[in-house]
């Protein structure tokens, strides 16, 4: 198995930064990034929310490969550099020795391309895989020409393949100014941003220069539903007050073709929870994010993670520069411990504050509520309401209702009703697809609100390979040796004829047992 | 101090079930579990009940099992998306055929009905699989569940029988004074009892050890994997290639199988469940055996840890010394086997004898066992795909 000095995951702004220290520091370092996917991935949404409507071009490979590449100067300035670099290669799994995993050799990466997947290890990773959309729903966000500002940045900037010229944005962070900035740029109309709360909550001057180009600014209010039939062609508005109580009367129509969810950004901690990292809450960072150091170095001693996927601070959407920074500390720690002569670090890097995503995010949902009702779907793939999830019912293809209530989620245990994943597991919301990439965080604030606890007291959904929905044919070990195929155990042991045959060892080698 | 008439040890299946017709007895049950429901083995297993043809010590816990399964979503009142869908072992390989063929007459001399089928007898059951099956087993008795379902419908079944529930609350200790059971520690105090009954899976033994009982355990942690929904494609519990897989009720194909670490375990901690990337062995033998879902895209795997007895049959043991404390593991087949294994441990636990005949299933079988079997055999923690 190949085995690389430095991996770096994500050639976004962080990432870029830090392959490119390394190399200048001398490292031999491996740039891997997903991008440009597949339309099939796409479709999954993963990374991001790009939405049931994406563009037909995005099937040719060659001018998208073209256009994503071309779009990343810091990624060509890395080649330059000598940096090794794959694209369009995504990774999906992570795995290291350790407790009831001791026979493997070494910390390996698992990746895959559109065609097979491949393992490789390596003494020094770099994680930096950007931040997923915060997704709350509302009546009609299946619709196509819904999806969210991560998705969005990426198809109006990299991909250049959004199929939409009017949009609404939801959210007034500054993930949501910076989205209506890059769509006026790209000759998008930006129809209205809608804020629930009473205040424009990002960055003032860009509120302002947003204005002035003639973006109007809905705040205290919320989305009661995007209307259409076969695509989104409108929205409907509905004024709420302090409390998120809808105003009598003030429902109002703005037409629109795209809706775009700038509720928030997340970090996408996928990997670094795979990896084993530890991850803990602050509601500074988005939420759950990985424990660093000013280093940027992880629980793990060789695993490193920068830039959104570190923790999104509301400065970093406007400032790229926090993220490059947080790359190349990363990078220099890598060359320090390869013995390289880096000069001393100042300052722990400030991850300045700003208010909680989770927080504004909980003042959105709560106003979707009321302005939407419980009949909501949560969970697009295994079409899970938020009733039907807080009422712990079982899925429709049981067609159960004749059954009993269990009593819902406040009728678990309280161990029970704090994991998201027993949750997942009686309601199916986030077992589909997605990989629950659409309804995660939703999940979470409703089982928040739910408990009466704080998400910091919630046990988030647990993260599992592939972290990238993959075919079989992709998935499957080409390279199997002979002697996996000759000694692969049938389940588990036999039992000896003369059962109970516990005498002899023997006496166990051939035959079958019972799954 | 708080009293019970027993207390489980162990909230998975088994435990529940136990706990569920002891309640319906009017018993005051306390459930004791060192993390959630259904956390470990019973929420990661296969969800397959065998009617244990290879046997016959199990069997008519098996067959009672199998009747109870048919009636338990009415009985508990939640759906365990139980599916009667028959048994079928394939084989893609000569050898593998061989051994279908040796096994069929132990099945028949159980008196469950088997057939031995070619390769287009395999594929009319489950038309998906590969062109290269040369021919497989097939009982209509037997199926599936959902394992997490089926746990947690036992849970809320027990509760709404009155039955506690008390997650995060290890057992710590066993109290025993004149030859009987007499309260069990945890800690948030002792609860008193005149039964304590073991179902705690992997850390059965170490439970036992509280009391000075040996019981020979193995934990084992292991992978499986689910795939994306699909149509229905069959409704058998499959064994092949290498694999044990199903077809969900909601359509995804279960599967697990492959090499598996033996491990060491511990009375209070959350044992470490990594996966690794055997998983894309696993997944190609799914695609050697349904060639035409090679493009069916993968969505999970996990880990899991279970207990292997030495014989892999199940120990159900009402001890004599001390009196009241009751054993139970069913050597990582116990998923399907727990409604009735829950019966018989009730009647254990209330009669002293199980109706259904658990005998030979007791720990003298291993009197003569050598106390250093697990390294004999390389199933100590560290060996890898023995």
């Amino acid at each position: 198995m190949a085995k690389e000095q430095l991996i770096v995951v994500g050639a976004g702004v962080a990432g870029c930064a830090a392959a490119l220290e390394a190399a200048q520091l001398g490292l031999k370092v491996t740039l891997i990034d997903e991008h440009p996917q597949g339309l099939q991935a796409m479709s999954l949404d993963a990374p991001y929310f790009y939405g049931a409507r994406l563009a037909a071009v995005l099937d040719d490979a060659a001018t998208i490969g073209e256009r994503v590449l071309g779009a990343n100067e810091p990624l060509l300035e890395c080649l330059e550099a000598g940096v090794e670099i794959l694209t369009g290669t995504c990774i999906w799994g992570s795995y290291r020795p350790g407790a009831n995993s001791t026979h493997l050799a070494a910390p390996q990466l698992g990746l895959a391309d559109g065609e097979r997947s491949w393992l490789i290890e390596y003494d020094h990773l770099i994680l930096a895989p950007g931040s997923r959309d915060l997704v709350l729903s509302f009546p009609g966000w299946q619709l196509p020409g819904v999806l969210g500002a991560n998705g969005a940045a990426a198809l109006l900037d990299r991909y250049q393949a959004l199929s939409g010229s009017r949009m609404v944005i939801l959210g007034s962070g500054n993930i949501a100014l910076r989205t209506a900035k890059l769509a006026l740029e790209k000759g998008v109309t930006v129809a209205a941003l809608v804020e629930a709360a009473p205040a424009i909550r990002g960055d003032a001057a860009l509120a302002a220069e947003l204005a002035q180009a003639g973006v109007s600014f809905h705040t205290g209010h919320t989305i009661e539903r995007a209307l259409g039939e076969q695509e989104v062609c409108a929205v409907r508005l509905v004024a709420v007050d302090a409390a998120t109580n809808p105003v009598r009367d003030s429902a109002q129509e703005i037409a629109c073709d795209t809706v775009c969810m700038a509720f928030g950004a997340v970090p996408n901690v996928e990997l670094a929870s795979l990896t084993g990292c530890r991850i803990a809450f602050d509601a500074a960072r988005g939420g759950w994010a990985p424990v660093l150091d000013a280093s940027f170095r992880s629980s793990i001693a060789n695993v490193y993670v920068a830039g959104d996927g570190a923790g999104v601070a509301e400065p970093m959407h406007l400032d790229p520069g926090i993220a490059a920074e947080q790359g190349r500390r990363a990078a220099r720690a890598v060359a320090a411990a390869e013995g390289r002569n880096v000069a001393a670090e100042g300052e722990a890097l400030a991850v300045a504050g700003g208010d909680s995503v989770l927080a504004a995010a909980g003042h959105w949902l709560r106003s979707l509520v009321k302005a939407g009702g419980m009949d909501v779907v949560v969970c697009q793939c295994e079409d899970v309401t938020r009733r039907e999830l807080l009422e712990v019912s079982p899925p429709k293809y049981l067609n159960a209702g004749n059954l009993k209530s269990c009593g819902g989620v406040g009728a678990l245990p309280p161990a029970s009703r704090n994991s998201q994943d027993i949750l997942k597991r009686m309601t199916r919301a986030g077992m589909g697809h997605c990989q629950g990439k659409r309804c995660r965080d939703q999940v979470l604030l409703l089982l928040a609100e739910a408990a009466g606890t704080p998400p910091a007291a919630l046990v988030p959904g647990s993260y599992r390979a592939p972290v990238r929905a993959l075919p079989l044919s992709v998935l499957w070990a080409g390279e199997e040796t002979d002697e996996m195929r000759r000694t692969w155990p049938i389940w588990l042991h036999p039992v000896d004829e003369g059962a109970p045959g516990y005498a002899s060892a023997k006496a166990m080698e051939s035959g079958r047992g019972e799954g | 101090m708080e009293k019970a008439d027993a207390v489980v040890i162990g909230a998975g299946i088994m435990g529940l079930s136990a706990g569920y017709w002891l309640a319906q007895r009017g018993a005051k049950v306390i459930v004791l579990d060192k993390g959630r429901v259904a956390w470990e083995a019973s929420g990661r297993a296969t969800g397959f009940l065998s009617l244990r043809g290879e046997q016959p010590l199990e069997a008519p816990l098996a067959a009672a099992a199998e009747t109870l399964w048919s009636t338990l979503d009415e009985r508990l009142g939640y759906p365990t998306e139980w599916l009667p869908g028959g048994r079928l072992w394939v084989a893609l390989e000569p050898d593998r055929l061989a051994e279908l063929r040796d096994i069929c007459p132990q099945w028949q001399a159980a008196g469950i009905p088997v057939q031995l089928l070619d390769g287009a007898g395999a594929r009319a059951i489950a038309p998906c699989l590969s062109e290269q099956t040369l021919g497989g087993l097939h009982t209509t008795r037997g199926g599936h569940a959902n394992p997490q379902r089926a746990s947690q419908a036992f849970a809320w079944a027990f509760r709404d029988s009155g039955g506690a529930i008390r997650e995060q609350t290890p057992a710590l200790g066993i109290t025993v004074a004149g030859g009987k059971v007499r309260a069990v520690q945890t800690p948030n105090g002792s609860i008193s009892t005149p039964v304590v009954i073991n179902c705690a899976g992997p850390q059965v033994g170490l439970i036992a050890a509280m009391v000075g009982v040996t019981v020979p355990l193995a934990p084992v942690r292991l992978e499986a994997m689910v795939t994306v929904p699909l149509p229905r494609l069959f409704d058998v519990a499959m064994v092949g290639h290498g694999l044990s897989l199903r077809q969900t009720r909601r359509g995804n194909i279960h599967f697990n199988g492959g090499p598996h670490e033996w491990v060491d375990v511990d009375l209070t901690g959350e044992p470490a469940k990594p996966g690794t990337p055997v998983i894309r062995n696993i997944a190609r033998r799914l695609a050697e055996l349904f060639p035409s879902l090679a493009n069916t895209p993968v969505l999970r795997s996990w880990s899991g840890v279970l207990e292997v007895t030495p014989d892999q049959t199940c120990i159900i043991e009402r001890l004599a010394a001390p009196d009241g404390m009751i054993i139970a593991t069913a050597s990582g087949h116990g998923f399907g086997l727990a409604p009735s294994i829950g019966q018989a441990i009730c009647d254990l636990a209330l009669d002293g004898r199980s109706q259904v005949p658990i005998d030979g299933l007791g720990l003298d079988r291993f009197a003569k066992l050598d106390p250093g079997w697990r390294a004999l055999r390389r199933w100590t923690a560290g060996s890898y795909n023995t």
